[in-house]
């Protein structure tokens, strides 16, 4: 029978403390929040390439699932982790929308392994409208546009 | 005149002077980034740019950046990673293998290392998941420049001790101090309260 405790409690040395200088409490390096922030604007401009590639093999990965319905799972897997990626990416060059349109087909998408005629219909309306966010380059909510597109989008998800 | 040591000046300038330098002392801390390796795991081109630009712009100067699960154990056998940041949607493989993979593999280099788990997934299962696979930090997709810093931060100033059970190996999950539970007596009251049975604070619980 083993010797060891039920529940071992180990304090690593903190080799990260290299990072600090001096003493006490540190106040936040605003200046090079800010420089990450211009650095996050400047990779921005390269953010409507990486939709636009995005926005393409969704609408590949869709077509694909109305014209193979044999393979429709493996075609939803695709598209949920497309939508997973235009979520993580949207909203941080100052897409909102495409993050909250990405959410939205991300649950539309997660737990479904085929898809009808309805439910491609919903997957190609999430496309539709991050493209329309894209083309029109609409930042941040997008307004009355913005709250429109989300509200027409839960709509058509939860069938109400 | 020379006041003795460890004496508090009662003037009120000399108070504001002495005040005025212990908070210069005490606020002159910084943070060195680039004294510290980083390995950023993304499967994501477009992500681990992103990452990195973020980072680099913080200050940190050693990135390593790995495509995969694979990749990333066997790249950090040379790469003294003193963070990792990574993703969890990977295949075949994910985030939480790794984590896996560094805590509890017989070749892991450092299975101590901080590891922030990026993710688009928020819900609450999710999040328990991550932290009962021995993830350190979560930082909820799309990321902000603010947001990857304050978890550096948390990680730099607030260190865990790790536990090791019989089903876990990891930082300890308990973000909080919170106390005994409220109303509840201590669970040795009963035991202290014996006749010749002292508490080790002095007084009967």
């Amino acid at each position: 029978m083993s010797d060891r405790p039920d529940v071992q409690i180990i304090k690593p040395l903190n080799t990260l403390l290299k990072a600090k200088t001096g003493s006490g409490r540190v106040t936040p390096d605003l200046e090079a929040i800010e420089r990450a922030e211009e650095a996050i604007k400047t990779i921005g401009d390269d953010f409507a390439n990486w939709a636009q590639s995005d926005l393409d093999e969704l609408d590949k990965a869709l077509a694909a699932a109305r014209t193979n319905p044999d393979r429709q799972e493996d075609y939803i897997t695709q598209i949920f982790r497309r939508a997973m990626e235009l979520k993580g990416q949207g909203g941080s060059f100052g897409y909102d929308l495409i993050s909250q349109v990405g959410e939205s087909l991300k649950i539309s998408t997660e737990t479904r392994s085929e898809a009808n005629p309805r439910d491609v219909e919903t997957i190609a309306a999430h496309v539709d409208a991050m493209r329309v966010v894209m083309v029109d380059d609409i930042k941040g909510d997008g307004g009355d546009v913005g709250r429109a597109i989300v509200d027409g989008l839960y709509k058509l998800t939860t069938g109400s | 005149m020379f006041r003795a040591v460890g004496s508090f000046p009662h003037d009120a300038g000399a108070r504001a002077l002495y005040e005025g330098t212990l908070g210069w002392i005490m606020s002159d801390a910084q943070y060195n980034l680039d004294r510290l390796n980083i390995l950023v795991l993304d499967d994501n081109r477009n992500m681990r740019v992103l990452i990195k630009s973020i980072l680099f712009a913080l200050g940190v100067r050693k990135l390593h950046g790995a495509h995969d699960v694979k990749q990333a154990f066997r790249d950090i056998q040379y790469f003294h990673a003193d963070i990792v940041i990574t993703d969890w949607h990977m295949e075949p493989l994910n985030g939480l293998d790794f984590v896996h993979m560094v805590r509890s593999d017989e070749n892991s280099p450092n299975p101590y290392v901080p590891i922030i788990m990026l993710t688009g997934h928020t819900e609450l299962p999710r999040v328990c998941e991550a932290r009962d696979a021995g993830v350190n930090e979560f930082l909820a997709k799309p990321i902000s420049a603010k947001a990857l810093y304050s978890r550096l931060a948390s990680i730099i100033e607030h260190p865990r001790p790790f536990i090791r059970t019989k089903t876990y190996f990891g930082p300890c999950r308990r973000r909080r101090n919170l106390g005994a539970p409220r109303g509840m007596k201590e669970r040795r009251a009963d035991e202290l309260e014996k006749p010749g049975n002292k508490s080790p604070r002095g007084s009967y619980a």
